[in-house]
């Protein structure tokens, strides 16, 4: 199995082209956006592991380049920030899936092979809670009824669903939703949730969302 | 005299050290000029006694070695023929090098013991009479008058360093007492201030400045101490509602509900409290420049939309609605901290803007640009104005409306670390306009 890496730190490359070297897979390193798309003039890889912020572009455009000549490898992206919006534009481009950094390098494996196996190779829509949440076309369905959500209101949902049952305070909310460091002075963000219940609530899920009292909110499984 | 001092008082020390080396150095040409002069005029003196002796001695050269004139003068003579010839002579006729002719400057300073002022005259008869006087008298008297010059000399040094010295010590006495007035300012006497004399020149100009120091480190303190009693205060308030909660908490036995409540309500106080401190941190971090900007491309009309965005349900929910006027500028800027300043304006808007819309605006000019929010609230008067943004201010005056009154600081301190300024001022809407103004030179 043949894998390129585009990632500009150095370090970080080493030790994943290492880890894949052990693993049985071959690795092919590009430190730039130009080098990555040279070697995917040139060869035929079995997956595209790309990191976003690269020298002298973005790994999205590199995605961009590929879905748009009709490869469609599958492609793993990797976002250093922790903004639900960042994570969801890569899927909507067409990724397959995404990794935050910083990970562990089993959990890219795990990734890997799991896209590897995968015959449509796409991002499974999430389903907890009595809803499908798929965040390639940015859609939430409530068994045969499709919801209309706001952006923010959608990667709120988002938010919760990746934490699978775990509770997420509001401030993580700002942070992943807004990409805010800060905690306001009014409760700003109770507010978006109670507007994102009530569209819930309206499509027969109300209990979908679990107040978790004195933390925040969480999206039952 | 005391007019006097207070004239020498007046004068600049620069000044007065001008004078006094003028003064000295004209004072040792004008003694040299005059050992000169009298050197030269001793000798001429002698010279005119030589020649009237001549005069005697060309007018009746026979006889002479009897002459009173010539003998009482101590001069020494020679009468010669038409052929050289010696007819007459007295005295010791002196070696030919030993004798000047001309009284100058050179031979007055350069004469010695030895030496001899010679003159000749022709006699009637066609011989010549010479007549040479010895120096010896001449070179003592200089002698003297140099040595009379050289104690007047040592006086006037003496007196010049005496002056000196004097001087110098009235000169520095005021920057002396400066001195000692600020290594006696400690940070209890603050208020302790140096008098000036009047006197505008440079120990003035240090003083005054010193105490312009004093004003500022008083202040500076004056606020500091201000602080720390605000903060404790503001801190002593939820930790004794900490306490008190969980006593109550503790002494309920068997309702689980209720302690669920307390441990609730402690985890919200503790929730403020932890808001509270890390606002404190981002201050102190600011006034002691520990702060780093991460500057990046900003562009403020998003930037705001994306704010207005998250402030605009919590708006609805109170009847208000924020009315977004945002042009697209981008400036190099800290977003994070550009982002928690705006939150803040949005927070206070509110809170005080009771009813009525909040207008969020980005304006820009040449070199600037402005984040403004309006609101339709009471406003703020203007003798209100300046203290708004002092730390734990809060017009209210309650906690009716939550929060510590750091916001308004929080955001004043990121304008002026961008090089900006917040000031506050009265709205179209009825209500306060607050204005973040950001250079836009570094875009």
């Amino acid at each position: 199995m043949h894998i390129l890496l585009l990632e500009d730190d150095p370090v970080t490359a080493d030790s994943l082209t290492a880890g894949f070297a052990r693993s049985g897979f071959e690795a092919t390193r590009a430190a730039t956006r130009r080098e990555a798309e040279e070697h995917l003039a040139t060869t035929r890889f079995d997956a595209v592991v790309l990191d976003v912020m690269v020298p002298d572009g973005s790994g999205y455009d590199v995605l961009a380049a590929l879905r748009a000549s009709g490869d469609d490898v599958p492609v793993l992206i990797l976002t250093a920030r922790d903004r639900v919006r960042d994570r969801v534009d890569g899927l909507e481009r067409g990724a397959d899936d995404y990794l935050v950094k910083p990970f562990a390098f089993a959990e890219l494996l795990a990734r890997v092979r799991a896209l590897l196996r995968r015959p449509t190779r796409r991002f499974e829509p999430l389903r907890m809670a009595g809803l499908e949440i798929d965040p390639v076309h940015r859609h939430v369905t409530v068994g045969e009824r499709r919801l209309d959500l706001t952006r923010v209101e959608f990667d709120i949902l988002f938010a919760l669903a990746e934490e699978a049952g775990g509770a997420v305070t509001r401030r993580a909310l700002l942070e992943k939703v807004w990409g805010y460091r800060f905690e306001p002075g009014t409760n700003v963000v109770d507010v978006h949730v109670a507007r994102l219940r009530r569209k819930l609530e309206l499509a027969g899920a109300a209990d979908a969302i679990r107040t978790v009292r004195g933390v925040g909110y969480a999206l039952d499984e | 005299m005391s007019d006097l001092r207070r004239v020498f008082a007046r004068i600049d020390v620069r000044l007065a050290l001008l004078l006094a080396v003028m003064a000295t150095a004209f004072s040792s040409l004008l003694l040299a000029g005059f050992l000169a002069f009298a050197t030269v005029e001793s000798l001429e003196e002698e010279a005119v006694r030589l020649d009237d002796a001549t005069r005697v001695l060309a007018a009746e050269p026979v006889g002479a070695a009897e002459s009173t004139t010539l003998a009482r003068g101590g001069f020494s003579f020679r009468v010669r023929d038409a052929a050289g010839h010696v007819l007459e002579s007295g005295g010791t006729w002196p070696e030919a090098e030993h004798m000047h002719g001309r009284v100058s400057l050179a031979e007055a300073l350069g004469a010695d013991a030895a030496d001899w002022l010679v003159r000749a005259r022709p006699t009637p008869d066609g011989g010549v009479g010479e007549v040479a006087l010895s120096l010896r008298h001449f070179v003592r008297e200089r002698g003297e008058l140099a040595g009379r010059a050289l104690v007047v000399a040592l006086l006037g040094l003496a007196g010049a360093l005496a002056f000196g010295i004097v001087g110098a010590r009235r000169a520095l006495r005021p920057l002396r007492e400066t001195t000692a007035a600020i290594r006696a300012i400690d940070p209890k006497r603050l208020d302790a201030r140096i008098a000036l004399r009047g006197t505008h020149d440079d120990i003035d100009a240090l003083a005054g400045t010193t105490n312009e120091v004093l004003e500022r480190l008083a202040w500076a303190f004056a606020r500091l101490s201000a602080f720390s009693a605000d903060a404790a205060h503001e801190l002593r308030t939820p930790v004794n509602r900490l306490l008190n909660t969980a006593e109550v908490a503790l002494t309920t036995t068997g309702d689980v509900a209720a302690k669920d409540d307390a441990l609730e309500s402690i985890r919200e106080t503790a929730q403020a409290l932890g808001r509270t401190i890390e606002q404190l941190l981002l201050l102190s971090a600011g006034d002691e420049g520990r702060l780093e900007l991460s500057r990046e491309p900003v562009e403020l009309g998003g930037l705001v939309a994306d704010l207005a965005g998250l402030y605009a349900p919590e708006a609805e929910s109170r009847g208000r609605t924020i009315e977004l006027a945002a042009a697209a500028v981008v400036l190099r800027a800290d977003r994070g901290l550009l982002e928690r300043a705006v939150a803040n304006l949005l927070d206070n808007a509110l809170k005080y803007g009771v009813g009525g819309p909040i207008r969020v605006g980005v304006e820009s000019a040449d070199g600037w640009a402005a984040i403004v929010v309006e609101d339709a609230g009471p406003g703020i008067s203007a003798a209100d104005r300046s203290r708004i943004f002092e730390r734990f201010v809060r017009l209210d005056g309650g906690r009716a409306t939550g929060g510590v009154g750091l916001g308004l600081s929080i955001a004043r301190m990121v304008a002026r670390l961008h090089g900006g300024e917040l000031a506050v001022g009265s709205s179209a809407l009825g209500g306060a306009a607050f204005r973040l103004a950001l250079r836009r030179d570094v875009a």
